[in-house]
């Protein structure tokens, strides 16, 4: 039992009053001479028995009739022991309710219990509107940017509106929240309501990314005070949603949208663990709908990493490759795609010194010919073909994938014209490097090829005995394509000397190292022109300068090079949001378009000069795009998604005290702590009734007593 | 005339619109307004009844003789002056008043307007006070000197001593010899059987009797509040009580009296009346007579 004025418990003495006017009057009473005393005898005689004992239920009654008023004046009130914890109290005057609510992708997180947090929040907010009371207000401020405006209800919220506010809370759209905007947002309309009393609701998982905004909030603590806001943080996250395990695919990194039928690759799956423990999680790997592998990793405390898994595609054609895992808490997080075209051949160009009859390149050609020619089984075809420089100074036919200048001495500008407008299509050109090598020529002619001015070798002539390694530092993060060289189970790639090779200028600013030596110059260069790629091997492709050739590490060194180049002849599968998807389609005609939402769209299949393309609009929606047609025809395109909200843990306990302190209160760990602090509606009876019809009981009961005796 | 401390000309003004009559037959000295027990000369008719050997020839109806061949004696009502004996108790519990008149004060004022009526009327009135025992007895005459000395006895009357009117009455049965008219004024507390016997006896021996039973209005109602101590007005003895503690019981018990009385009273064929005291004496006296004269 609670009591509001327990200073009035004195009061309680009050019922002793009548057991001290009994006493007085028994010691006071007064004499009266009296006529009818045969009548009053015969009155006593009847009642002389009992009547001590009748005197003493009076006056107990009288005494409880005190004892009751002073409980009365008390205001006891009687706690619930099972109280509704989802109905706030209500200040008994009128309240101006600020609520700001969390709409981000995070709310739909379930931490392991039945209700998501946004159903959590809505459940909240309803019980607020529910007890909307005529006079009071109500205000909901979405803590999402670009999200709602402000919706005022003033006085009680029908069925009708409880229901649409529901509906606005259901969804929940993927990005940061900010508190600083929201917050004045509310102070300002509970500014508009001096006569009620000010509360403000904050209703939010508070996530960590969060902490950015903290700092902001100094002029919270002030602005609170000025106008008696009472803040009621709420954290709808549960408090063990650190513990759960929650890893999160950011990113697959294949470093190509194309693919070589046979030829294995490397794809990365890039994961963070968002746990505060250790946690494992496997990550399931498919083809088309094929189960390729699934690993299981282990990922300590908060660890991002880049997991490697091999893949090889066996046929040609559009592929999707699908990576999910069960251990994601936003079924949105665990699922990735990637959509590949694989090609079945791929043909290449070798332009070298013998081609044009002479030069000293043979043995580098050869060893480029023989890495090619030793093929895996069922591995795309790569059908080489020896040009000289003439045939290059013509347009080069849109078959040609890569073309590849095994360090030709001379340049010639007609060549370099015809490469670049062949790169800038897509098609993949490779520089490698030679003693024979003319610098300057192939900078005046192919500047606006090269990655990098070349310049001179670094050295005059091969001594054995002096050579730098490939960095393994620079391999390791090189590259999707390359990085798998700079891994140890890939082999010696890292252990290949490079006795020679050429030094080259500052690299363009579209251009990149994908490889640096040991002495830090750079052993390959990459530039992107058009939607083509352009490479530069500082140093020879046979034994003249590296030990490449002899290693193992030089077959899969070749294929992966050529596929590299290659990569811009595949028109681009895996967008960032708000591009269109273009292809090749073998035929005019409709084509529908079915997005990840599963909505279709038509769209048409056109001709062009180049052949039939079909582009679709800007896709937004991330996720993958099936595009088939009535013959049968299909391709696939993947929008990125950038994971905004993958960390589902509650605030740090630092972020929390800084929050704590902006706010001036404590963070109440879901809804029904916060009602505890705020009191339930139910949480006590008023005993008051009670005690009124108590008395009026007791009062009855003694006048009828008095009347019986 | 009358003593002006006990009836004042307001009052004696009252008596002399009031007449009072005998309910049964009297037996008087003189002529009067009242039936008397013997067939007198009068010329009202009463019965005819048969001749008994010892009847006045004079009496006989001679054409009833005449028609019928039988003797029949015809006789005349007779009437006489009354003679009537005031009964006042005077024992303690009369003594009480709370404010205002009280009942002995009643009684003496209300005897005396009925003396006074009585002399108006030529009857004669005896008054007899009451308490244990017959404590003094004003034989019944008539006349101012009778009235003059019936005044000043009851102005002398004082509450004293205790209740025993059935005493009072055997004691004062033997003091009167013709069939006479008893009004008593007294508060009747005491045994409502014993009284109405004491009573009834006095009716079986052919006197009327009138039995006003007084009463203040907090004998009553018990009206207190308050740890009282009740001393009893006749013999002193203390009875403490909360009077709102008993008040409901004490009114039942009154109101069982009371039946009690008028149910004594109804067996015995006397005429009970019960009066709360104001200081009116005289309306509820003329009152109470003309209520009486109308059942007559």
């Amino acid at each position: 039992m609670t009591l509001m004025y327990p200073m009035a418990l004195f009061g309680l003495l009050a019922a002793v009053t009548p057991i001290v006017i009994y006493l007085l009057l028994r010691r006071r009473k007064h004499e009266l001479a009296w006529g009818a005393s045969y009548l009053l005898r015969l009155t006593l005689r009847s009642r002389r028995r009992s009547s001590l004992w009748k005197q003493m239920i009076v006056l107990a009654c009288r005494c409880l009739l005190l004892a009751l008023a002073a409980v009365l004046l008390v205001r006891a009130w009687r706690g619930n022991p099972e109280p509704d914890l989802m109905v706030a109290a209500l200040p008994e005057g009128p309240v101006h309710r600020v609520v700001l609510y969390d709409t981000s992708l995070s709310m739909s997180a379930r931490d392991g219990g039945e209700s998501s947090r946004a159903s959590r929040q809505r459940a909240a907010i309803g019980s607020l509107l529910r007890t909307q009371r005529p006079g009071d207000h109500l205000t909901l401020v979405p803590l999402m940017e670009g999200d709602d405006a402000p919706l005022e209800l003033a006085g009680r919220v029908d069925a009708a509106k409880q229901q649409e506010i529901a509906t606005r809370l259901q969804g929940t759209t993927e990005g940061m929240i900010r508190l600083r905007t929201p917050l004045a947002k509310g102070l300002t309309a509970l500014a508009g309501t001096p006569d009620s009393e000010s509360q403000l609701f904050i209703f939010s998982d508070f996530p960590r990314e969060l902490s950015d905004s903290v700092e902001r909030l100094d002029w919270l603590g002030e602005a609170i005070d000025r106008q008696g806001v009472t803040v009621v943080p709420v954290d709808l996250s549960l408090a063990s949603a650190g513990q759960s395990a929650n890893v999160v695919i950011t990113d697959l990194e294949l470093g190509t949208d194309a693919a070589l039928v046979g030829l294995p690759m490397t794809l990365y799956i890039v994961a963070e663990s968002y746990s505060d423990v250790e946690q494992s999680a496997s990550f399931e790997v498919t083809i088309d709908g094929e189960p390729l592998t699934t690993p299981r990793v282990a990922f300590s405390a908060s660890e991002r990493r880049r997991i490697p898994v091999s893949l090889r595609f066996d046929r040609a054609g559009p592929a999707l490759v699908r990576v999910t895992t069960e251990a994601s808490r936003l079924p949105t997080h665990g699922s990735r795609h990637l959509a590949i075209t694989v090609q079945s051949s791929l043909k290449v160009w070798l332009i070298a010194d013998d081609t044009d009859g002479g030069g000293e390149s043979i043995a580098d050609t050869e060893f480029f010919m023989r890495g090619v020619d030793a093929g895996r089984e069922g591995a795309a075809v790569v059908e080489v073909k020896r040009v000289t420089m003439s045939e290059v100074s013509q347009p080069l036919p849109a078959e040609v994938d890569v073309v590849v200048l095994a360090a030709p001495t001379f340049a010639l500008p007609a060549v370099g014209e015809q490469l670049e407008a062949f790169v800038r299509r897509g098609g993949g050109l490779v520089f490698t490097s030679s003693s024979t090598l003319r610098s300057e020529s192939y900078n005046v002619n192919y500047g606006k090829l090269l990655p990098a001015p070349l310049m001179p070798p670094a050295r005059e002539s091969v001594d054995p005995a002096i050579f730098a390694l490939a960095q393994s530092e620079a391999l390791a993060g090189s590259s999707p394509l390359f990085r798998e060289f700079g891994e140890a189970a890939e082999g010696d790639f890292a252990e290949v000397r490079y006795y020679n090779y050429l030094m080259t200028g500052e690299t363009t600013p579209e251009s990149g190292v994908v490889f640096r030596l040991s002495s830090d110059d750079p052993l390959l260069l990459v530039r992107r022109l058009g939607r083509g790629h352009v490479y530069l091997l500082t140093t020879t492709l046979g034994i003249d300068w590296s030990s490449l050739p002899v290693r193992q590490a030089h077959l899969p060194f070749v294929w992966r090079l050529l596929q590299a180049a290659s990569a811009g002849r595949a028109l681009p599968r895996n967008l960032e949001g708000g591009s269109p998807l273009v292809t090749r389609w073998p035929s005019p005609g409709p084509v529908q378009v079915e997005g990840p939402d599963g909505a279709r769209r038509m769209v048409e299949a056109r001709e062009t000069p180049r052949g039939t393309f079909v582009e679709s609009e800007a896709l937004t929606l991330p996720g993958y795009y099936v595009l088939t047609d009535e013959k049968g025809n299909r391709e696939i395109g993947t929008v990125r998604k950038e994971v905004q909200e993958g960390d589902l843990r509650p605030l740090e306990a630092t972020t929390r005290q800084g929050l704590t302190a902006a706010f001036g209160v404590p963070i109440h760990a879901g809804w029904e702590a916060a009602v505890l602090v705020l009191g339930a509606a139910d949480a006590t009876w008023p005993l008051w009734p009670w005690i009124v019809v108590a008395m009026l009981l007791v009062y009855m009961f003694e006048c009828w007593f008095v009347r019986l005796i | 005339m009358a003593e002006p401390q006990l009836l004042d000309p307001h009052a004696a003004a009252r008596a002399r619109q009031l007449e009072f009559f005998a309910r049964t037959r009297m037996e008087g000295y003189l002529k009067g307004p009242n039936p008397s027990r013997l067939k007198g000369q009068s010329s009202d008719f009463l019965r005819h009844r048969q001749y008994q050997a010892g009847d006045d020839l004079r009496h006989l109806d001679w054409r009833v003789y005449g028609r019928s061949d039988r003797l029949v004696i015809r006789e005349y009502e007779e009437y006489t002056n009354l003679e009537v004996i005031i009964g006042i108790d005077c024992s303690g519990s009369m003594g009480y008043t709370n404010e205002g008149m009280g009942k002995l004060d009643f009684a003496v004022h209300a005897a005396a307007m009925l003396g006074f009526l009585l002399n108006l009327q030529k009857d004669r009135f005896g008054i007899a006070r009451c308490s244990s025992k017959l404590e003094a007895f004003l034989r019944p005459s008539s006349g101012r000197k009778h009235l003059a000395q019936a005044m000043r006895y009851l102005a002398s009357t004082e509450a004293a001593g205790e209740t025993d009117f059935a005493a009072c009455v055997h004691q004062l049965l033997p003091l009167v010899r013709r069939k006479s008219v008893f009004v008593f004024f007294s508060d009747c507390y005491q045994d409502p059987h014993a009284l109405a016997k004491a009573l009834g006896i006095l009716r079986l021996q052919g006197h009327d009797v009138l039995l006003y039973q007084l009463y203040a209005q907090d004998e009553h109602e018990l009206g207190f509040t308050g740890y009282t101590l009740f001393r009893d007005l006749e013999t002193g003895v203390i009875d403490a009580a909360d009077p709102m503690e008993i008040r409901a019981a004490y009114q039942q018990v009154v109101r069982e009296h009371l039946e009690h009385l008028q149910a004594g009273c109804n067996r015995f064929g006397l005429e009970f009346h019960s009066i709360a005291v104001r200081d009116e004496y005289d309306d509820i006296m003329a009152r109470l007579l003309r209520q009486r004269n109308r059942r007559a």
